[in-house]
């Protein structure tokens, strides 16, 4: 069942890299965030203490699936952003990309060989890390910069699940109010440069050099 | 009655009323409290030495909390730049008639930034220490867009996102380390249990999470390869601000990472390790020297020599031996030498309006005081005789041609010879010349004691240098005592 819902996450991940459409973003985000509850849900119940468990599974839901997606599409759709759009590098090529992520994140997990390591989790945690920054690199608009980030905190929770172990409740909170500030931070800070460029296109952000 | 749990509710309940109460007086008093509960926190943990604190939760019966040698020395540091950063501040906000509102804000992030700063150098749980890191991120990124314009904007918007993936990479690192310490049995992610049990973890792993690590946290360190937004951050940040990041959360970057040498250091991966650093440590000294001789924005010029002695600081604890005593010696001068520069060029700027090199000239006509601080500050940073900082350099290039690096140091003398002749090309040219004939038109007051702080902190940075006292030479040497020798 677990990796049933893996699976379906990482085809989630190669949807994302092919869209263009910003709320499509904000739906496959909440896609995962409900993903990842279940997976934790499913996979913690015998490893961790309940109120742990019940801090994580709320945590995801309610921050990953509800919160974050809800939060950006608000932001889109206030601020009338515009589509992702890039002629030289078109979503279909996009597709192979994070198929040659996913190969590759495979065959490290593989060759690493490690007994603690769930490779199922580990491919998945890796190739959503790796397909965050690709998005954070390639994509010309601030927002989709964030969406990456979010994609990327998603592998890390994946990743944290492979672990299987747990960190103490108060790390754990320390670690969810810095993610939930800086969110609202992107936020805020993206909807001031909206104010001041009338543009969310990250090529505006190029005063700062020597 | 737990002296930090007091400290981080007592900063957050003086944080609130900061940004509640809209009078400007009662604003900046309220960092009277505040800085009595930091100097109680130093205090105690002084008297606390290794001790661990902090049983909160359950938790398993692990305290969150041991300062050791290295966190105290640290700590003091950001304690003795507390003050002088709130005056400057206070003169800064004066200076621009700032509204109340935007002061509150301000004020508000500096004491969370520092209060941040402090917390993640004495804590010892590895994910306790990456939220701290990643606070100081938020509350740095609000100061860095207190002045609101075009630059601001872009400088905070890629502090604070480069920022939050260097973090997240280090929080891979973090959880890779989690990997390895399955090999231990021990899922315990202290400091000192890391130590315990790093001989038992796959080398594989462990070299994975140091890269992540460093990369991590050089953007808090401002290392290559991340360096670039501290120094946009730097620049667009008020001058106070600027000398808090390079004096404080410099240290706090390598705190991070030279903690995590440490456990490592009793591996087989040490000789790996070095060979990282002395790699990161020559590009941030390639970089800055580059840079160094072509920007012309006087700010800037102060961040790139902060990358520059970022970079011989890692130099320095790569190469051992008697380079771990330099190392930490070095990074306590250069805190309180580079933040009296930050707070003399802030001044400057307030008189020039301007911050690129070209348009200032005749500085020491203008303010012999002010003209006296950037001489004597340019002096210690560049490492000239008295200044603690040539005795710190000179043991890390002893350091560095004892462990038969010759190669490393020849083209590190080079490079720091090419940044003596960049940056004292720049002094000179600030400081003398002809004045400016709008400054002369313009009524500019400059008073002396503005320059009092700087006085006191390059006085304390040459009395180092000369006589460095017994117990600061005793915790550098219980900082490094874990270290292999």
């Amino acid at each position: 069942m677990t990796n049933l819902l893996i699976i379906v996450f990482v085809i989630s991940l190669i949807y994302m890299a092919s869209a263009g459409r910003l709320l499509t973003y904000t739906k496959v985000l909440f896609i995962q965030g409900i993903l990842l509850s279940f997976i934790a849900l499913l996979e913690l119940t015998h490893d961790i203490s309940i109120s742990n468990l019940i801090f994580i599974v709320l945590e995801t839901v309610i921050f990953k699936a509800i919160v974050v997606p809800f939060y950006f599409s608000r932001l889109i759709v206030k601020n009338k952003m515009s589509n992702e759009r890039n002629a030289d590098n078109p979503n279909f090529f996009a597709i192979f990309k994070v198929a040659l992520i996913i190969i590759l994140a495979y065959t490290l997990s593989y060759n690493l060989n490690d007994e603690h390591l769930h490779i199922t989790y580990f491919t998945a945690a890796i190739s959503a890390i790796f397909v965050g920054l690709l998005m954070i690199v390639r994509r010309k608009k601030i927002i989709t910069h964030i969406m990456g980030y979010m994609v990327l905190e998603n592998g890390i929770f994946l990743l944290s699940m492979a672990l299987g172990s747990e960190l103490p409740l108060i790390v754990n909170l320390g670690i969810l109010l810095d993610l939930f500030t800086s969110v609202l931070l992107f936020g805020l800070f993206i909807t001031k440069i909206d104010e001041l460029y009338h543009s969310t296109e990250i090529d505006q952000l190029s005063g700062l050099k020597d | 009655m737990d002296i930090i749990l007091l400290y981080l509710f007592g900063s957050l309940v003086i944080g609130m009323l900061m940004f509640f109460i809209k009078n400007r007086v009662i604003n900046y008093l309220l960092f009277i409290p505040f800085f009595a509960l930091q100097v109680l926190l130093n205090v105690h943990e002084i008297f606390h030495i290794n001790e661990i604190e902090g049983y909160y939760f359950g938790g398993d019966g692990e305290g969150y909390f041991k300062a050791d040698g290295i966190g105290i020395i640290f700590l003091s540091v950001i304690t003795i730049l507390v003050v002088p950063t709130v005056i400057h501040s206070y003169w800064y906000t004066k200076h621009r008639k700032e509204t109340i509102g935007s002061i509150s804000i301000y004020n508000l992030s500096l004491l969370l930034l520092i209060s941040m700063m402090s917390c993640a150098l004495i804590t010892r749980h590895v994910a306790m220490m990456w939220a701290f890191i990643e606070a100081t991120t938020l509350a740095a990124s609000m100061l860095i867009y207190h002045e609101r314009n075009h630059a601001a904007l872009e400088a905070t918007w890629k502090y604070i996102f480069v920022c939050s993936i260097g973090i997240a990479m280090s929080f891979v690192g973090i959880l890779f380390l989690g990997i390895a310490a399955q090999d231990a049995k021990s899922l315990d992610l202290t400091f000192d249990a890391l130590s315990q049990n790093a001989r038992l973890m796959d080398p594989m792993w462990l070299k994975l999470t140091f890269l992540l690590i460093v990369t991590g946290y050089s953007v808090k360190m401002g290392l290559t390869p991340l360096f670039t937004v501290d120094i946009d951050a730097k620049d667009t940040a008020p001058s106070p601000v600027g000398a808090l990041l390079s004096g404080g959360l410099l240290n706090v970057g390598f705190v991070a990472i030279f903690r995590f040498y440490e456990v490592f250091s009793k591996t087989e991966i040490l000789s790996w390790m070095n060979t990282v650093l002395m790699m990161v440590g020559m590009s941030s000294l390639f970089f800055a020297t580059v840079y160094i001789l072509r920007v012309k924005n006087i700010k800037r010029l102060l961040a790139y020599s902060s990358l520059e002695h970022a970079g011989i600081a890692l130099i320095a604890l790569a190469s051992g031996g008697i380079g771990y005593f330099a190392v930490i010696f070095h990074l306590i001068l250069h805190a309180l030498a580079k933040s009296s520069l930050f707070f003399q060029v802030g001044q400057m700027i307030r008189v020039y309006r301007h911050k690129n090199i070209d348009l200032i000239s005749g500085y020491y006509k203008v303010n012999p005081w002010g003209g006296l601080v950037l001489i004597l500050g340019f002096m210690a940073v560049l490492g000239i005789p008295p200044s603690g900082i040539f005795l710190t350099e000179f043991y890390t290039f002893k350091a560095l041609f004892m462990a038969k690096h010759y190669f490393v140091g020849l083209w590190a003398l080079i490079l720091l010879s090419i940044i003596f002749y960049g940056l004292s090309r720049d002094l000179l040219k600030v400081l003398f010349g002809e004045v400016p004939p709008s400054i002369t038109h313009r009524a500019v007051v400059v008073y002396p004691y503005e320059t009092i702080s700087q006085w006191i902190l390059l006085s304390i940075v040459f009395f180092l240098g000369l006589y460095p006292p017994a117990f600061l030479v005793e915790f550098i040497q219980m900082a490094v005592q874990d270290l292999p020798k």
